[in-house]
């Protein structure tokens, strides 16, 4: 059995005063635990190549915290965190290491929205995404189009969406904003990309997350992690109103494990935008396509209590770790709690499942 | 910064696009764009004829609607850092060739 045994979340925001180094010790000090036990640390981060020139970020933790153990760096986009916590507990469960911290760290608020815009195209396609002068707002913003077209749906359902995700973050110390969505909010609004506004994109945003995985010991059981990819363009995915990915990670774990969502009690997915949250209620199966928009925007399941990518905040790195320190923190005894993380439009998707 | 050898390299690429017809697929904007680009611009996503699809900068000035007839023209695109002109393949209404 792999379990989580404890965890560090970090306030959400903007922290001019500190750098991917300094967020990243805080986290490592920030957990309650022996690091003479610790046998290696993970560390899943997607821009610090690009912005800061490092590429070695977990070689410069290691410095820091003066800890002589291995630390792995993993850069898969905004999965970068769901990568590192995927082959830390892998290599738990292999028997490979006992006990590891698994790390995810972001920085993006020291650069202009330009140059973050231009860094997180890291996530897309070269040739046929970024050369042709998109962006990821762009990109969600064709795949709400053809939604909102395809199954005849009312724009102002996404507003309700991002509306129910601020109203969660007012709960949450840590998260970015604490400011409840009005309807009137949304008029006023910029467009960012037709007909994603402002206030339907998640943040830039600094902050880390830690979890510690270990063989043994007390916490929450981690029952099983999926992966699962599809293509880097979205022009060559079979549908671009679903994440597909998601889709076949979910059918695996539901499948390896015998819990299907209805079983599941508390989740925490990957809404960069608010239409991402729709589709994905669709293929983690609680929705049926076409409904995930309704649910979502209904606020039907008990999805994203930490105010989501939306309201909490989006450190890119950062964010699929946050998702399962936030489950771990605040999962109720005897019930299930379900992370989904992704890359990009949804190349690649983890899928998590925790038991307390 | 795009260089230009790899827009020589993608040229042959690009080569292939020009002239294929197709129909709006999906259809978005950008208004924060990256640093490459100066002005705002709609991009779609074209379903060509036979059956493939491909994503694109829509002309300037082209209104277009899901569904709409397009072509793939090539235009230009943007102005390197050192002065030089780029040439992208965009997406144009079918009927205003026609015009």
């Amino acid at each position: 059995m792999v379990v989580i045994t404890d965890s560090y979340i970090s306030k959400f925001g903007e922290f001019y005063d500190k750098d991917l180094v300094d967020l990243s010790e805080e986290a490592i000090n920030g957990l309650e635990i022996n690091l003479d036990n610790i046998d290696a640390v993970f560390v899943g981060n997607m821009m610090g190549s690009k912005l800061y020139n490092m590429n070695q970020l977990g070689v410069a933790v290691r410095d820091r915290v003066q800890m002589d153990v291995p630390f792995f760096n993993y850069t898969l986009a905004c999965a970068s965190g769901g990568m590192a916590f995927y082959r830390a507990f892998k290599s738990v469960e292999s028997g490979e290491f006992d006990k590891v911290i698994v790390l995810g760290v972001e920085k993006m608020t020291d650069f202009s929205s330009c140059e973050i815009t231009e860094a997180l195209m890291g996530a897309s396609d070269f040739e046929n995404e970024y050369l042709f002068g998109l962006t990821f707002a762009a990109l969600y913003g064709l795949m709400a189009s053809r939604y909102l077209h395809e199954y005849k749906k009312d724009l102002m359902l996404l507003d309700k969406i991002s509306m129910k995700a601020h109203s969660y973050a007012l709960s949450n110390s840590n998260a970015q904003f604490h400011r409840e969505l009005k309807d009137s909010d949304f008029e006023k609004s910029v467009m960012v990309s037709r007909p994603l506004k402002l206030l339907h994109c998640s943040p830039f945003t600094d902050g880390v997350s830690a979890v510690v995985i270990s063989k043994e010991g007390e916490g929450v059981e981690v029952v099983d992690v999926q992966m699962a990819q599809d293509s880097l363009a979205l022009k060559d995915r079979d549908s671009i109103i679903s994440i597909n990915s998601t889709n076949v990670a979910a059918n695996k774990l539901y499948k390896a494990t015998g819990i299907d969502a209805s079983m599941i009690d508390m989740f925490e997915i990957h809404d960069c935008f608010s239409i991402a949250e729709a589709m994905i209620y669709e293929d983690l199966r609680l929705s049926e396509r076409g409904q995930g928009i309704d649910d979502a925007a209904e606020d039907k399941f008990n999805v994203n209590i930490s105010g989501g990518l939306k309201a909490c905040g989006h450190p890119v790195g950062a964010t699929g770790v946050k998702q399962i320190a936030y489950l771990f923190e605040n999962m109720k005894n005897d019930s299930y709690g379900l992370a989904q993380n992704m890359a990009g439009t949804g190349n690649t998707s983890f899928v998590t499942l925790l038991k307390k | 910064m795009i260089s230009g050898q790899l827009l020589t390299r993608l040229a042959k690429k690009f080569r292939d696009l020009i002239g294929r017809d197709g129909v709006v697929y999906a259809l978005s904007s950008v208004t924060a764009t990256p640093k490459s680009y100066r002005d705002p611009y709609d991009v779609c996503i074209v379903r060509f004829d036979n059956g493939e699809f491909g994503s694109y900068q829509v002309a300037k000035g082209d209104l277009l609607e899901i569904g709409d007839q397009v072509r793939i023209v090539l235009r230009f695109g943007f102005q390197s850092e050192r002065g030089l002109r780029f040439y992208l393949p965009k997406v144009v209404k079918n009927n205003e060739l026609r015009s």
